[in-house]
Protein backbone atom coordinates (compact mmCIF):
# COMPACT_ATOMS: atom_id res chain seq x y z
CA UNK A 1 0.00 0.00 0.00
CA UNK A 2 1.26 3.62 -0.89
CA UNK A 3 2.07 5.48 1.94
CA UNK A 4 1.25 9.65 2.30
CA UNK A 5 3.52 10.41 5.32
CA UNK A 6 3.73 14.12 5.54
CA UNK A 7 5.17 16.22 7.97
CA UNK A 8 3.89 19.45 9.56
CA UNK A 9 4.68 22.00 12.45
CA UNK A 10 3.16 23.31 15.77
CA UNK A 11 1.32 26.37 14.46
CA UNK A 12 2.77 29.16 16.59
CA UNK A 13 2.01 33.24 16.20
CA UNK A 14 5.44 33.88 16.48
CA UNK A 15 6.38 32.04 13.84
CA UNK A 16 3.28 33.00 11.59
CA UNK A 17 5.16 34.85 8.79
CA UNK A 18 7.47 31.57 7.89
CA UNK A 19 4.57 28.87 8.08
CA UNK A 20 2.74 31.33 5.49
CA UNK A 21 5.26 32.05 3.48
CA UNK A 22 6.30 27.95 3.27
CA UNK A 23 2.82 26.55 3.00
CA UNK A 24 4.41 24.51 0.20
CA UNK A 25 7.04 22.78 2.39
CA UNK A 26 4.50 22.58 5.04
CA UNK A 27 2.40 19.69 4.63
CA UNK A 28 -0.18 20.04 8.21
CA UNK A 29 -0.77 22.43 10.97
CA UNK A 30 -1.67 21.44 14.75
CA UNK A 31 -2.96 24.18 16.67
CA UNK A 32 -3.78 24.36 20.31
CA UNK A 33 -6.95 23.92 20.66
CA UNK A 34 -7.13 26.31 24.18
CA UNK A 35 -5.75 28.79 22.16
CA UNK A 36 -9.44 29.62 20.54
CA UNK A 37 -11.44 28.64 23.28
CA UNK A 38 -13.04 31.88 24.30
CA UNK A 39 -12.31 33.97 21.46
CA UNK A 40 -14.52 34.49 18.45
CA UNK A 41 -12.11 36.19 16.96
CA UNK A 42 -9.55 33.88 17.27
CA UNK A 43 -11.76 30.84 16.06
CA UNK A 44 -13.06 32.73 13.05
CA UNK A 45 -9.27 33.44 11.94
CA UNK A 46 -8.44 29.71 12.47
CA UNK A 47 -10.98 28.89 10.01
CA UNK A 48 -9.28 31.38 7.75
CA UNK A 49 -6.20 29.32 8.52
CA UNK A 50 -7.40 26.07 7.98
CA UNK A 51 -8.42 27.00 4.45
CA UNK A 52 -5.32 27.60 3.53
CA UNK A 53 -3.57 24.24 4.78
CA UNK A 54 -4.77 20.80 6.42
CA UNK A 55 -4.90 21.17 10.27
CA UNK A 56 -5.16 19.21 13.09
CA UNK A 57 -6.49 20.18 16.42
CA UNK A 58 -4.28 19.58 19.82
CA UNK A 59 -5.65 19.89 23.44
CA UNK A 60 -3.70 20.37 26.23
CA UNK A 61 -6.32 21.27 29.15
CA UNK A 62 -8.83 17.89 29.10
CA UNK A 63 -6.37 15.65 31.94
CA UNK A 64 -8.29 12.70 30.30
CA UNK A 65 -5.67 10.14 32.36
CA UNK A 66 -7.54 10.22 35.36
CA UNK A 67 -10.18 9.33 38.01
CA UNK A 68 -11.16 12.65 37.73
CA UNK A 69 -14.63 13.22 34.93
CA UNK A 70 -13.44 15.20 31.85
CA UNK A 71 -14.51 18.64 32.34
CA UNK A 72 -17.63 19.29 30.92
CA UNK A 73 -17.23 23.11 29.83
CA UNK A 74 -13.92 22.57 28.45
CA UNK A 75 -14.98 19.90 26.87
CA UNK A 76 -17.99 21.33 25.01
CA UNK A 77 -15.50 24.10 23.84
CA UNK A 78 -13.18 21.67 22.19
CA UNK A 79 -15.98 20.46 20.63
CA UNK A 80 -17.29 23.75 19.18
CA UNK A 81 -13.66 24.17 17.89
CA UNK A 82 -13.42 20.80 15.81
CA UNK A 83 -16.78 20.70 14.65
CA UNK A 84 -15.92 24.81 13.23
CA UNK A 85 -12.70 23.88 11.63
CA UNK A 86 -13.22 20.57 11.21
CA UNK A 87 -10.05 19.53 11.30
CA UNK A 88 -8.69 16.11 10.29
CA UNK A 89 -8.38 15.20 14.04
CA UNK A 90 -7.98 15.97 17.33
CA UNK A 91 -5.80 14.81 20.35
CA UNK A 92 -5.13 14.88 24.01
CA UNK A 93 -2.52 13.86 26.39
CA UNK A 94 -2.50 10.85 28.71
CA UNK A 95 -2.13 12.79 31.16
CA UNK A 96 -4.12 14.47 34.22
CA UNK A 97 -3.80 18.29 34.70
CA UNK A 98 -5.97 18.93 37.63
CA UNK A 99 -6.57 17.52 41.63
CA UNK A 100 -9.76 18.24 42.43
CA UNK A 101 -10.73 21.87 41.09
CA UNK A 102 -6.74 22.98 41.15
CA UNK A 103 -5.34 23.42 38.06
CA UNK A 104 -1.59 21.97 38.51
CA UNK A 105 -0.42 23.78 35.16
CA UNK A 106 1.24 20.68 33.99
CA UNK A 107 0.49 17.43 32.08
CA UNK A 108 1.00 15.31 34.94
CA UNK A 109 1.33 11.26 34.56
CA UNK A 110 -1.23 9.54 36.66
CA UNK A 111 -0.19 6.37 38.60
CA UNK A 112 -0.38 3.54 36.02
CA UNK A 113 -3.00 1.06 37.41
CA UNK A 114 -5.72 -0.31 36.31
CA UNK A 115 -8.48 2.09 38.05
CA UNK A 116 -6.79 4.90 35.97
CA UNK A 117 -6.89 3.31 32.68
CA UNK A 118 -10.37 2.70 33.15
CA UNK A 119 -11.32 5.40 34.09
CA UNK A 120 -9.26 7.37 31.09
CA UNK A 121 -11.52 4.93 28.95
CA UNK A 122 -15.21 6.23 29.90
CA UNK A 123 -13.66 10.09 29.78
CA UNK A 124 -12.12 8.98 26.28
CA UNK A 125 -15.70 7.52 25.20
CA UNK A 126 -17.32 10.88 27.13
CA UNK A 127 -14.90 13.15 24.83
CA UNK A 128 -16.31 10.99 21.88
CA UNK A 129 -19.51 11.41 22.19
CA UNK A 130 -19.48 15.12 22.69
CA UNK A 131 -17.02 16.13 20.04
CA UNK A 132 -18.02 13.67 17.49
CA UNK A 133 -14.80 11.38 17.31
CA UNK A 134 -12.36 9.80 19.43
CA UNK A 135 -9.19 11.99 20.01
CA UNK A 136 -5.79 10.39 18.89
CA UNK A 137 -3.99 10.31 22.83
CA UNK A 138 -0.49 11.57 23.04
CA UNK A 139 2.30 9.92 25.51
CA UNK A 140 3.61 12.47 27.42
CA UNK A 141 7.02 13.07 29.16
CA UNK A 142 7.50 12.89 32.77
CA UNK A 143 10.39 13.44 35.28
CA UNK A 144 8.97 11.08 37.78
CA UNK A 145 7.82 7.65 37.71
CA UNK A 146 3.86 8.01 38.80
CA UNK A 147 3.84 6.44 42.35
CA UNK A 148 1.61 3.59 43.00
CA UNK A 149 2.05 1.99 39.34
CA UNK A 150 1.31 -1.54 38.40
CA UNK A 151 2.66 -1.46 35.38
CA UNK A 152 5.83 -0.18 33.45
CA UNK A 153 4.57 2.89 30.57
CA UNK A 154 4.23 0.71 27.31
CA UNK A 155 2.44 -1.84 28.90
CA UNK A 156 0.04 0.91 30.23
CA UNK A 157 0.14 2.98 26.99
CA UNK A 158 -1.15 -0.25 25.03
CA UNK A 159 -4.00 -1.06 27.61
CA UNK A 160 -4.90 2.07 27.68
CA UNK A 161 -5.51 2.93 24.39
CA UNK A 162 -7.01 -1.14 23.58
CA UNK A 163 -9.45 -0.08 26.55
CA UNK A 164 -10.90 2.61 24.64
CA UNK A 165 -9.73 1.36 21.61
CA UNK A 166 -7.96 4.78 20.47
CA UNK A 167 -4.74 5.56 18.35
CA UNK A 168 -1.63 7.09 19.79
CA UNK A 169 -0.09 10.24 19.11
CA UNK A 170 3.12 9.05 19.48
CA UNK A 171 5.75 11.79 20.90
CA UNK A 172 8.71 9.90 19.71
CA UNK A 173 10.75 12.63 22.30
CA UNK A 174 8.88 11.89 25.15
CA UNK A 175 9.36 8.26 24.46
CA UNK A 176 13.00 8.94 24.26
CA UNK A 177 13.17 11.43 27.03
CA UNK A 178 11.34 8.53 29.65
CA UNK A 179 13.55 5.87 28.25
CA UNK A 180 16.65 7.58 29.24
CA UNK A 181 15.23 9.20 32.21
CA UNK A 182 14.21 5.64 33.43
CA UNK A 183 16.68 3.73 32.11
CA UNK A 184 14.69 1.32 29.60
CA UNK A 185 15.89 1.00 25.73
CA UNK A 186 13.97 3.31 23.34
CA UNK A 187 13.45 0.73 20.76
CA UNK A 188 12.57 -1.92 23.00
CA UNK A 189 9.82 0.65 23.81
CA UNK A 190 8.73 1.33 20.48
CA UNK A 191 8.73 -2.03 20.09
CA UNK A 192 6.27 -2.81 22.41
CA UNK A 193 3.86 0.14 21.42
CA UNK A 194 0.50 -0.91 19.33
CA UNK A 195 2.26 0.25 15.56
CA UNK A 196 -1.32 -0.58 14.48
CA UNK A 197 -2.63 2.47 16.30
CA UNK A 198 -0.56 5.51 15.31
CA UNK A 199 -0.85 7.28 12.33
CA UNK A 200 0.38 10.88 14.41
CA UNK A 201 4.38 11.63 16.16
CA UNK A 202 4.99 14.32 17.18
CA UNK A 203 9.23 15.51 17.57
CA UNK A 204 10.95 17.96 19.58
CA UNK A 205 13.90 18.59 21.51
CA UNK A 206 14.87 18.91 24.92
CA UNK A 207 18.01 19.47 27.04
CA UNK A 208 19.79 17.81 29.49
CA UNK A 209 19.71 18.34 33.45
CA UNK A 210 21.04 16.85 36.44
CA UNK A 211 24.24 16.09 37.38
CA UNK A 212 27.19 13.53 35.70
CA UNK A 213 25.44 10.73 38.40
CA UNK A 214 21.98 11.56 37.71
CA UNK A 215 21.55 13.46 34.03
CA UNK A 216 17.95 13.22 32.84
CA UNK A 217 16.67 14.72 29.70
CA UNK A 218 13.90 17.86 30.20
CA UNK A 219 11.35 17.50 27.25
CA UNK A 220 11.11 21.40 27.02
CA UNK A 221 10.33 21.93 23.07
CA UNK A 222 13.09 24.90 23.01
CA UNK A 223 15.37 22.49 21.15
CA UNK A 224 15.96 20.87 17.95
CA UNK A 225 14.94 16.92 17.96
CA UNK A 226 18.13 14.75 18.80
CA UNK A 227 19.43 12.34 16.21
CA UNK A 228 18.11 9.41 18.15
CA UNK A 229 14.55 10.76 17.53
CA UNK A 230 15.09 10.48 14.11
CA UNK A 231 16.04 7.74 13.61
CA UNK A 232 13.21 6.51 16.16
CA UNK A 233 10.87 7.86 13.32
CA UNK A 234 12.79 5.83 10.83
CA UNK A 235 12.44 2.61 13.23
CA UNK A 236 8.14 3.67 13.61
CA UNK A 237 8.03 3.83 9.49
CA UNK A 238 9.47 0.50 9.06
CA UNK A 239 6.71 -0.64 11.57
CA UNK A 240 4.20 0.99 10.83
CA UNK A 241 1.71 -0.12 8.89
CA UNK A 242 -0.33 3.37 8.36
CA UNK A 243 0.48 6.67 6.72
CA UNK A 244 2.05 9.02 9.39
CA UNK A 245 1.57 12.41 9.68
CA UNK A 246 5.05 13.86 11.75
CA UNK A 247 4.37 17.45 13.71
CA UNK A 248 7.31 19.33 14.67
CA UNK A 249 7.02 21.38 18.04
CA UNK A 250 8.46 24.15 19.38
CA UNK A 251 7.33 26.55 22.35
CA UNK A 252 10.40 28.96 22.46
CA UNK A 253 13.44 30.47 21.27
CA UNK A 254 12.73 30.33 17.88
CA UNK A 255 15.08 29.53 15.26
CA UNK A 256 14.76 31.31 11.56
CA UNK A 257 11.96 29.18 9.45
CA UNK A 258 14.31 27.58 7.47
CA UNK A 259 16.10 25.56 9.93
CA UNK A 260 12.97 24.42 10.83
CA UNK A 261 11.91 23.34 7.73
CA UNK A 262 15.24 21.71 7.51
CA UNK A 263 14.01 19.56 10.43
CA UNK A 264 10.80 18.76 8.61
CA UNK A 265 12.80 17.26 5.76
CA UNK A 266 14.89 15.44 8.08
CA UNK A 267 12.00 13.77 9.54
CA UNK A 268 10.68 13.44 6.04
CA UNK A 269 14.01 11.81 5.21
CA UNK A 270 13.71 9.37 8.16
CA UNK A 271 9.96 8.14 7.20
CA UNK A 272 11.49 7.85 3.89
CA UNK A 273 14.49 5.68 5.24
CA UNK A 274 12.14 3.83 7.42
CA UNK A 275 9.67 2.90 4.46
CA UNK A 276 12.21 1.75 2.16
CA UNK A 277 13.43 -0.84 4.85
CA UNK A 278 9.76 -1.63 5.39
CA UNK A 279 9.51 -2.44 1.55
CA UNK A 280 12.58 -4.91 1.56
CA UNK A 281 11.14 -6.66 4.82
CA UNK A 282 7.47 -6.86 3.20
CA UNK A 283 7.13 -6.63 -0.79
CA UNK A 284 4.67 -5.22 -1.96
CA UNK A 285 1.42 -6.61 -3.17
CA UNK A 286 1.45 -6.57 -7.16
CA UNK A 287 -0.65 -3.88 -8.87
CA UNK A 288 -3.72 -4.71 -10.46
CA UNK A 289 -1.50 -4.12 -13.89
CA UNK A 290 1.32 -5.97 -12.50
CA UNK A 291 -1.10 -9.15 -12.18
CA UNK A 292 -2.97 -8.52 -15.43
CA UNK A 293 0.61 -8.82 -17.10
CA UNK A 294 1.09 -12.07 -15.37
CA UNK A 295 -2.08 -13.54 -16.29
CA UNK A 296 -1.35 -12.47 -19.51
CA UNK A 297 2.07 -14.05 -19.30
CA UNK A 298 0.45 -17.12 -17.97
CA UNK A 299 -2.45 -17.23 -20.90
CA UNK B 1 -53.29 60.77 5.20
CA UNK B 2 -50.57 61.17 2.93
CA UNK B 3 -47.24 61.97 4.56
CA UNK B 4 -46.70 64.67 2.72
CA UNK B 5 -49.90 66.45 4.26
CA UNK B 6 -48.10 66.48 7.97
CA UNK B 7 -46.98 69.36 9.67
CA UNK B 8 -42.74 70.32 9.61
CA UNK B 9 -42.22 68.75 13.37
CA UNK B 10 -44.92 65.57 11.93
CA UNK B 11 -43.04 65.64 8.78
CA UNK B 12 -39.05 65.50 10.31
CA UNK B 13 -40.02 62.53 12.48
CA UNK B 14 -41.59 60.80 10.05
CA UNK B 15 -38.55 61.40 8.00
CA UNK B 16 -36.29 60.68 10.27
CA UNK B 17 -37.81 56.78 10.83
CA UNK B 18 -38.22 56.07 7.31
CA UNK B 19 -34.42 57.03 7.07
CA UNK B 20 -33.44 54.86 9.70
CA UNK B 21 -35.13 52.40 8.48
CA UNK B 22 -33.62 52.99 4.46
CA UNK B 23 -30.54 52.64 5.75
CA UNK B 24 -30.94 49.65 7.90
CA UNK B 25 -32.26 47.62 4.46
CA UNK B 26 -29.43 48.63 2.86
CA UNK B 27 -27.38 47.51 5.25
CA UNK B 28 -29.12 44.36 5.56
CA UNK B 29 -29.31 43.95 2.04
CA UNK B 30 -25.86 44.68 1.20
CA UNK B 31 -24.95 42.09 3.85
CA UNK B 32 -27.11 39.29 2.47
CA UNK B 33 -25.59 39.99 -1.38
CA UNK B 34 -22.27 39.95 -0.30
CA UNK B 35 -20.09 36.42 0.69
CA UNK B 36 -18.83 35.68 3.26
CA UNK B 37 -17.32 32.30 4.06
CA UNK B 38 -13.29 31.73 4.20
CA UNK B 39 -11.54 30.81 1.35
CA UNK B 40 -8.18 29.87 0.15
CA UNK B 41 -5.94 33.05 -0.84
CA UNK B 42 -2.49 33.96 -1.15
CA UNK B 43 -1.99 34.91 2.34
CA UNK B 44 2.08 34.64 1.63
CA UNK B 45 2.93 37.86 -0.17
CA UNK B 46 2.43 41.07 1.99
CA UNK B 47 1.62 43.28 -0.72
CA UNK B 48 -1.53 41.65 -1.39
CA UNK B 49 -2.34 41.89 2.19
CA UNK B 50 -0.91 45.69 2.19
CA UNK B 51 -3.11 46.05 -1.01
CA UNK B 52 -6.29 44.61 1.00
CA UNK B 53 -5.99 46.61 3.86
CA UNK B 54 -4.84 50.48 2.09
CA UNK B 55 -4.99 50.46 -1.58
CA UNK B 56 -2.29 50.46 -3.79
CA UNK B 57 -0.63 53.26 -1.81
CA UNK B 58 0.34 51.43 0.94
CA UNK B 59 1.78 48.24 -1.68
CA UNK B 60 4.68 51.00 -1.95
CA UNK B 61 5.17 51.86 1.44
CA UNK B 62 4.98 49.04 2.64
CA UNK B 63 7.49 47.82 -0.61
CA UNK B 64 9.75 50.29 0.58
CA UNK B 65 9.91 49.74 4.02
CA UNK B 66 11.01 45.87 3.04
CA UNK B 67 13.68 47.18 0.18
CA UNK B 68 14.87 49.75 3.07
CA UNK B 69 14.87 46.80 5.73
CA UNK B 70 17.03 44.49 3.14
CA UNK B 71 19.18 47.42 2.55
CA UNK B 72 18.53 47.59 -1.10
CA UNK B 73 17.52 50.73 -0.47
CA UNK B 74 18.79 53.63 2.33
CA UNK B 75 17.75 56.56 3.91
CA UNK B 76 19.22 59.63 4.40
CA UNK B 77 16.93 62.63 6.61
CA UNK B 78 13.60 61.94 4.63
CA UNK B 79 14.86 60.85 1.49
CA UNK B 80 15.46 57.45 -0.24
CA UNK B 81 17.90 56.19 -2.68
CA UNK B 82 19.16 52.95 -3.97
CA UNK B 83 21.73 51.53 -1.56
CA UNK B 84 23.88 50.05 -4.79
CA UNK B 85 23.90 49.48 -8.75
CA UNK B 86 23.79 46.35 -8.44
CA UNK B 87 20.65 46.10 -5.83
CA UNK B 88 18.26 45.63 -8.09
CA UNK B 89 19.86 42.47 -9.92
CA UNK B 90 17.89 39.33 -8.67
CA UNK B 91 14.69 41.56 -7.82
CA UNK B 92 11.57 39.67 -9.60
CA UNK B 93 9.29 41.34 -7.90
CA UNK B 94 7.69 44.14 -10.41
CA UNK B 95 6.38 46.34 -7.40
CA UNK B 96 10.18 46.04 -5.96
CA UNK B 97 11.69 46.38 -9.50
CA UNK B 98 10.35 49.87 -10.40
CA UNK B 99 10.64 51.27 -6.91
CA UNK B 100 14.36 50.61 -7.44
CA UNK B 101 14.62 52.13 -10.28
CA UNK B 102 12.42 55.07 -8.85
CA UNK B 103 14.49 55.74 -6.28
CA UNK B 104 17.45 55.83 -8.65
CA UNK B 105 17.99 59.23 -7.31
CA UNK B 106 17.59 60.75 -4.53
CA UNK B 107 13.57 61.04 -3.46
CA UNK B 108 11.46 61.78 -0.97
CA UNK B 109 9.60 58.23 0.11
CA UNK B 110 6.33 59.91 -0.05
CA UNK B 111 6.90 61.10 -3.58
CA UNK B 112 6.26 57.62 -4.86
CA UNK B 113 2.33 57.99 -4.11
CA UNK B 114 2.05 60.47 -6.85
CA UNK B 115 4.19 59.05 -9.70
CA UNK B 116 2.00 58.01 -12.72
CA UNK B 117 4.10 54.92 -13.44
CA UNK B 118 3.07 52.48 -10.85
CA UNK B 119 -0.90 52.45 -10.72
CA UNK B 120 -0.96 49.72 -13.65
CA UNK B 121 1.68 47.64 -11.92
CA UNK B 122 -0.43 47.90 -8.85
CA UNK B 123 -3.14 46.81 -10.84
CA UNK B 124 -2.68 42.97 -10.93
CA UNK B 125 -3.05 43.15 -6.80
CA UNK B 126 -6.35 44.83 -7.36
CA UNK B 127 -7.43 42.28 -10.09
CA UNK B 128 -6.60 39.48 -7.57
CA UNK B 129 -8.84 40.26 -4.59
CA UNK B 130 -11.23 41.18 -6.55
CA UNK B 131 -11.32 37.65 -8.49
CA UNK B 132 -11.35 36.31 -4.51
CA UNK B 133 -14.37 38.47 -3.52
CA UNK B 134 -12.10 40.81 -1.29
CA UNK B 135 -12.43 43.71 -3.32
CA UNK B 136 -15.65 44.77 -4.88
CA UNK B 137 -15.52 43.05 -7.94
CA UNK B 138 -17.67 44.59 -11.08
CA UNK B 139 -20.65 42.42 -10.13
CA UNK B 140 -20.26 43.71 -6.51
CA UNK B 141 -20.02 47.07 -7.19
CA UNK B 142 -22.83 47.08 -9.97
CA UNK B 143 -25.17 45.83 -6.97
CA UNK B 144 -24.46 48.51 -4.39
CA UNK B 145 -24.50 51.04 -6.94
CA UNK B 146 -28.29 49.73 -7.35
CA UNK B 147 -28.60 49.13 -3.90
CA UNK B 148 -27.28 52.85 -3.25
CA UNK B 149 -29.93 54.10 -6.14
CA UNK B 150 -32.53 52.65 -4.99
CA UNK B 151 -32.10 53.98 -1.24
CA UNK B 152 -31.26 57.41 -2.66
CA UNK B 153 -34.46 57.33 -4.85
CA UNK B 154 -36.34 56.96 -1.65
CA UNK B 155 -34.28 59.11 0.71
CA UNK B 156 -34.09 61.60 -1.67
CA UNK B 157 -36.93 61.32 -3.54
CA UNK B 158 -39.53 61.61 -0.04
CA UNK B 159 -37.53 64.84 0.41
CA UNK B 160 -37.89 66.04 -2.84
CA UNK B 161 -41.60 65.81 -3.25
CA UNK B 162 -42.43 67.34 0.46
CA UNK B 163 -40.31 70.49 -0.22
CA UNK B 164 -42.01 70.89 -3.40
CA UNK B 165 -45.61 70.20 -1.37
CA UNK B 166 -44.22 72.66 1.28
CA UNK B 167 -42.92 75.27 -1.45
CA UNK B 168 -46.36 75.11 -3.26
CA UNK B 169 -48.13 76.21 0.02
CA UNK B 170 -45.73 79.09 0.99
CA UNK B 171 -43.69 77.48 3.51
CA UNK B 172 -39.45 77.70 2.92
CA UNK B 173 -38.35 76.69 6.40
CA UNK B 174 -36.94 73.54 4.58
CA UNK B 175 -33.31 74.08 6.12
CA UNK B 176 -33.87 70.80 8.64
CA UNK B 177 -34.79 68.31 6.08
CA UNK B 178 -32.37 69.54 3.68
CA UNK B 179 -29.82 68.58 6.21
CA UNK B 180 -31.30 65.60 7.64
CA UNK B 181 -31.94 63.84 3.31
CA UNK B 182 -28.00 65.16 2.70
CA UNK B 183 -27.22 63.54 6.03
CA UNK B 184 -29.08 60.32 5.49
CA UNK B 185 -27.29 60.40 1.88
CA UNK B 186 -23.77 60.37 3.07
CA UNK B 187 -23.96 57.75 5.46
CA UNK B 188 -26.36 55.42 2.80
CA UNK B 189 -22.98 55.83 0.47
CA UNK B 190 -20.67 55.03 3.27
CA UNK B 191 -22.97 51.82 4.23
CA UNK B 192 -23.13 50.79 0.60
CA UNK B 193 -20.11 52.03 -0.58
CA UNK B 194 -17.02 50.20 1.58
CA UNK B 195 -13.93 49.81 0.08
CA UNK B 196 -13.48 46.04 1.16
CA UNK B 197 -16.23 43.25 0.76
CA UNK B 198 -17.53 41.57 4.31
CA UNK B 199 -14.96 38.59 2.48
CA UNK B 200 -12.30 41.37 2.28
CA UNK B 201 -13.01 42.87 5.66
CA UNK B 202 -13.40 40.06 7.70
CA UNK B 203 -10.00 37.92 5.61
CA UNK B 204 -8.62 41.71 7.00
CA UNK B 205 -9.61 40.98 10.63
CA UNK B 206 -8.42 37.25 10.72
CA UNK B 207 -5.00 38.11 9.58
CA UNK B 208 -4.60 41.00 12.44
CA UNK B 209 -5.12 37.90 14.42
CA UNK B 210 -3.27 35.64 13.08
CA UNK B 211 -0.51 37.58 12.19
CA UNK B 212 -0.74 39.59 16.11
CA UNK B 213 1.87 37.03 17.50
CA UNK B 214 4.51 38.55 15.69
CA UNK B 215 4.38 41.29 17.81
CA UNK B 216 5.91 39.12 20.05
CA UNK B 217 9.28 38.64 18.94
CA UNK B 218 12.23 40.05 19.85
CA UNK B 219 13.57 42.53 17.85
CA UNK B 220 16.91 40.59 17.30
CA UNK B 221 14.80 38.29 15.54
CA UNK B 222 12.68 40.06 13.15
CA UNK B 223 13.69 38.77 9.66
CA UNK B 224 12.70 40.93 6.57
CA UNK B 225 9.68 38.58 5.94
CA UNK B 226 8.38 39.57 9.27
CA UNK B 227 8.56 43.35 8.93
CA UNK B 228 7.47 43.47 5.37
CA UNK B 229 4.23 41.00 7.14
CA UNK B 230 4.06 43.55 9.90
CA UNK B 231 4.10 46.67 8.25
CA UNK B 232 1.53 44.84 5.86
CA UNK B 233 -1.08 43.83 7.88
CA UNK B 234 -0.82 46.19 11.02
CA UNK B 235 0.81 49.35 9.28
CA UNK B 236 4.15 50.99 9.32
CA UNK B 237 3.15 52.14 12.92
CA UNK B 238 3.26 48.62 14.11
CA UNK B 239 6.77 47.83 13.40
CA UNK B 240 9.26 48.47 16.51
CA UNK B 241 11.32 51.34 16.19
CA UNK B 242 14.02 49.17 16.96
CA UNK B 243 13.84 47.44 14.16
CA UNK B 244 12.92 50.05 11.45
CA UNK B 245 13.38 53.63 12.94
CA UNK B 246 12.79 55.51 9.52
CA UNK B 247 9.12 55.02 9.77
CA UNK B 248 7.98 58.83 11.23
CA UNK B 249 10.84 60.24 9.53
CA UNK B 250 9.54 58.74 5.82
CA UNK B 251 5.89 59.28 6.38
CA UNK B 252 4.93 61.50 9.21
CA UNK B 253 1.36 62.13 8.02
CA UNK B 254 0.55 57.73 7.75
CA UNK B 255 2.54 57.40 11.30
CA UNK B 256 0.53 60.09 12.49
CA UNK B 257 -2.77 58.95 11.51
CA UNK B 258 -2.29 54.85 12.01
CA UNK B 259 -3.84 54.15 14.81
CA UNK B 260 -2.32 52.37 17.72
CA UNK B 261 -5.67 50.02 17.72
CA UNK B 262 -5.10 48.60 14.33
CA UNK B 263 -1.64 46.70 15.73
CA UNK B 264 -3.48 43.42 17.42
CA UNK B 265 -6.72 42.73 18.75
CA UNK B 266 -4.75 40.84 20.89
CA UNK B 267 -1.17 40.38 21.59
CA UNK B 268 -1.33 37.15 23.57
CA UNK B 269 -0.37 34.22 20.67
CA UNK B 270 0.06 30.14 22.07
CA UNK B 271 -1.83 30.71 25.59
CA UNK B 272 -0.12 27.28 26.56
CA UNK B 273 2.25 24.73 24.73
CA UNK B 274 1.68 21.16 24.19
CA UNK B 275 3.24 18.02 25.74
CA UNK B 276 5.91 19.41 28.06
CA UNK B 277 6.83 17.83 30.65
CA UNK B 278 5.32 16.71 33.54
CA UNK B 279 6.99 17.10 37.15
CA UNK B 280 7.66 20.47 37.49
CA UNK B 281 10.77 20.77 34.70
CA UNK B 282 9.44 23.15 32.51
CA UNK B 283 11.38 26.23 33.57
CA UNK B 284 12.85 26.94 29.77
CA UNK B 285 9.83 29.29 28.86
CA UNK B 286 7.83 27.48 26.54
CA UNK B 287 6.16 25.14 28.58
CA UNK B 288 3.86 24.91 31.54
CA UNK B 289 0.46 27.04 29.80
CA UNK B 290 0.13 30.86 30.74
CA UNK B 291 1.74 33.67 28.01
CA UNK B 292 3.32 36.24 30.43
CA UNK B 293 0.96 39.01 30.31
CA UNK B 294 -1.45 38.62 27.53
CA UNK B 295 -4.29 38.87 30.09
CA UNK B 296 -6.39 36.39 27.65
Amino acid sequence: MKMHDRAGIGWRPELASGILANLDRIDVLEVIAEDYFDHAARLRALKTLARQAPVVVHGVSLGMASTARVDGKRLDKMARVVNQIQPESWSEHLAFVRAGDIDIGHLAAPPRTSDIIEATAANLFTAQAAVGSMPQMENIATLIDPPASERDEPTWLGDTLNCANACLLLDLHNLYANSINFRLDPRDFLARLPVERIHAVHISGGKWIGDSSDRRILDDHLHDPPDPVYDLLAELAANCPNSLTVILERDGDYPPIEHLLAQLDRARSAMARGRAARAVAIPSRPSVSERCAVLEAAK
Amino acid sequence: MSPFDLRGPEFLLFYLVLGVIVLAALHVSRRLAEPTETIKVDLSDPYLIACLRGGTNEVLRVSTISLIHRGLLQVSGSMVSIASSQAIEGIRTPVERELLLYFNQPREASSVFSDPRFPSIMERYNQYLESYGLLPNRWVRANRERLLGVGLLVLWGVALIKMVVALSRGHTNLGLLLILSILFGFFAFKLVLPRLTLRGKAMLADMRVLFAGLTLRPASQFTSADVALLAAVFGAAAIPSSVFPHALTLYPKAMATESISGRAGSSCGSVSSSSCSSGGGCGGGGCGGGCGGCGS
